[in-house]
């Protein structure tokens, strides 16, 4: 997954992450390990972000709009996050990572 | 000591990684611009290139081999070592069009040979 895509009012929006509009909203603040602590300030953020690849124009009060307009949105945080934590991931990661059969774990 | 355990801000591994990925041919506006996981795909392209660039070494190496062979080898050998005829095969295609014509030459000088011993059998039957 690298990207959402929302519908609001006939309109499409993706949503998705690049590094450098990871670090413009880092740069303002965001800290994804202080989302389940201070969400208040760290949601609209990480939302902020989303729209600012593909929609850098759109005015924060219609960003608000089209997101609480949203069903479901507890997942649709978690997936942002998930988007935005994958610029960080990829460059870290270990393809091997994905085997499944590499993973084993044993209570002692 | 409390800073010690902090996590390091994404644009730092960013930062850290940029130069990396830059010398994997990746380009400015891809690294920073583009999806993220487009960096995948440069470090597998990465490993193919290193593994191009170790096998042409080791190819490097056995030509040096023959050539040696062929020269300094023969002055110690009592029949000359031939330099290869021609380059090793190093393609599916190539192995395969090279087997067919080895396998082609067997074949006429099997051919020869009996009809060689077809004329050599006449000649015996007309003689007696």
């Amino acid at each position: 997954m690298s990207k959402i895509k929302l519908q609001h009012k006939d309109k499409e929006y993706i949503l998705e992450f690049s590094r450098n509009t990871a670090k413009a909203i880092e740069e303002r603040g965001f800290n994804l390990e202080l989302v389940g602590i201070a969400p208040n300030k760290m949601i609209p953020l990480l939302i902020q972000g989303a729209f600012m690849k593909n929609h850098p124009t759109l005015k924060q009060t219609k960003v608000e709009e089209i997101f609480l307009a949203q069903k479901g949105r507890a997942g649709l945080i978690n997936a942002l996050a998930e988007l935005y934590a994958e610029t960080v991931n990829s460059l870290l990661g270990n393809e091997d990572e994905d085997d499944e059969k590499n993973a084993t774990w044993e209570m002692i | 000591m409390g800073d010690d355990l902090k996590s390091p801000k994404f644009v730092e591994i960013f930062d850290n990684y940029f130069p990396i990925y830059l010398s994997y041919g990746m380009s400015y506006e891809e690294y920073w611009n583009e999806r993220p996981e487009l960096v995948k795909a440069y470090r597998k392209a990465h490993e193919i290139n290193l593994n191009r660039k170790n096998e042409e070494l080791w190819m490097q190496g056995a030509y040096i081999r023959d050539a040696v062979a062929s020269t300094v080898g023969s002055m110690f050998s009592k029949t000359p070592i031939k330099y290869p005829e021609e380059p090793y095969p190093i393609t599916q295609r190539q192995v395969e069009s090279k087997r067919e014509r080895e396998a082609r030459k067997k074949y006429e000088r099997m051919k020869a040979i009996m009809e060689m011993a077809v004329k050599t059998t006449k000649r015996g039957e007309v003689n007696e």
